[in-house]
């Protein structure tokens, strides 16, 4: 699932009431959990909300709306925020950055991140890898790749930290994808 | 000029306050994906730009 | 029988042999996954006849014993009623987040008031999936 998608969805209560839309989505990079979701309100004048969404409260994500129990699944964004920061992390948008390998080599710049669900009743949230529109060192210059993720990179509001090796597994389709993510984990366990 | 004119104008500039709000409010509400949020106690979190 | 046909039905007073009132709403309580009143146009005082107080719903009349039974809301159905709980032409999404369509009918059964299900362009939904009725959607279980 792309969080372009994700981003805007509305948050409905069982009663059947939009009390929010997903702003941004929180994850951590090492490890690439998703620990949450800041909200923005509905309706043409709203802002964004001083209430954030942890993940273990989401009832349900899916293709139309995110549901949760109640209003009280709703707590401070400080707090929703607070389950990735990372000591000493400078936090951003990864949207736009810069991908470059442990190399020092440019793939291209992040244009949307995917994330996978599993786990018995929706237990995790993960970022398995990113769609970079591609650099010239990718051969493909200005289309948009997809890139699995190891389970720890460096990642800041500036730049992106992948093994050399993701070159190899870089696909174009969502479909596929699960599949090149396994893979490409394989490989680095292998080597690790 | 006339009453009506400027009854005109402030209507424009009712239409033009109500626009730039509307604007900032949906750039506003505009999100991203956040990674490694800074702790509270470090520099405030990203800027949101992509 | 259908809120869509049902709608609109004139209510009868067996004891004056009089019309009391129009069908107009009805207001529906999803845990209990039934009728609990309905709203009443063209009455001459008071609109909600909740439904206990109904002496039959038939094909072509509602009957009460009498109009006094027609009264004000009280708390507990005035909190159900509104466009806020208004089932027809409202969006239908599951406790999984999927939209499954919009209500565009309701079967119902007519001696108890039960909800038997909801009737969408792409199918239908069993009544006892209603988990919850709001302003934005009709919450139902997720089969």
């Amino acid at each position: 699932m792309r969080t372009s998608a994700i981003t805007k969805r509305p948050v409905v209560t069982l009663d059947g009431e939009d009390v929010a839309q997903i702003k941004d989505v929180v994850y951590s990079a090492g490890g690439g959990a998703v620990g949450g979701f800041t909200l923005a309100g509905r309706g043409l004048f709203a802002g964004p909300l001083k209430q954030g969404l942890a993940w273990s409260s989401v009832a349900a994500l899916g293709s139309d709306a995110v549901m949760i129990a109640d209003e009280d699944a709703l707590e401070p964004t400080q707090s929703v925020l607070d389950r990735s920061a990372s000591t000493g992390g400078s936090g951003g948008d990864i949207l736009g950055s810069q991908v470059l390998t442990d190399s020092g080599t440019d793939l291209g710049t992040v244009v949307d991140v995917i994330v996978e669900v599993s786990g018995a009743d929706s237990g995790q949230c993960d970022v398995v890898g990113y769609e970079v529109e591609a650099s010239q060192a990718l051969g493909t210059k200005g289309t948009k790749v997809l890139i699995p993720l190891p389970d720890a990179v460096a990642a800041s509001g500036e730049h992106l930290i992948v093994p050399a090796s993701a070159k190899d597994f870089v696909g174009q389709d969502l479909a596929g994808f699960g599949a090149a993510v396994e893979a490409f984990r394989a490989q680095l366990r292998g080597q690790g | 000029m006339q009453w009506w004119g400027w009854l005109i104008v402030a209507l424009v500039v009712i239409a033009l306050i109500v626009g730039v709000v509307v604007a900032v409010q949906a750039r506003r509400r505009r999100g991203g994906v956040i990674v490694d949020p800074a702790d509270p106690a470090g520099s405030g979190p990203g800027s949101g730009e992509s | 029988m259908r809120f869509s046909e049902a709608k609109g039905r004139k209510v009868v007073s067996t004891s004056t042999a009089d019309a009391v009132g129009k069908v107009d709403e009805f207001v529906v309580d999803p845990k209990a996954q039934a009728v609990l009143a309905l709203v009443l146009a063209k009455t001459d005082s008071g609109h909600t006849l909740r439904w206990v107080d109904i002496a039959a719903f038939g094909t072509d009349a509602v009957t009460v014993t009498g109009a006094d039974k027609i009264t004000e809301a009280d708390e507990d159905v005035a909190a159900l009623t509104g466009k806020d709980h208004r089932l027809l032409g409202k969006r239908v999404l599951s406790t999984a987040g999927d939209e499954l369509g919009k209500v565009s009918d309701v079967e119902f059964d007519g001696e108890s008031g039960a909800v038997t299900s909801l009737v969408l362009d792409e199918g239908e939904v069993a009544g006892t999936r209603l988990v919850g009725v709001g302003s934005y959607a009709v919450v139902v279980m997720a089969e």
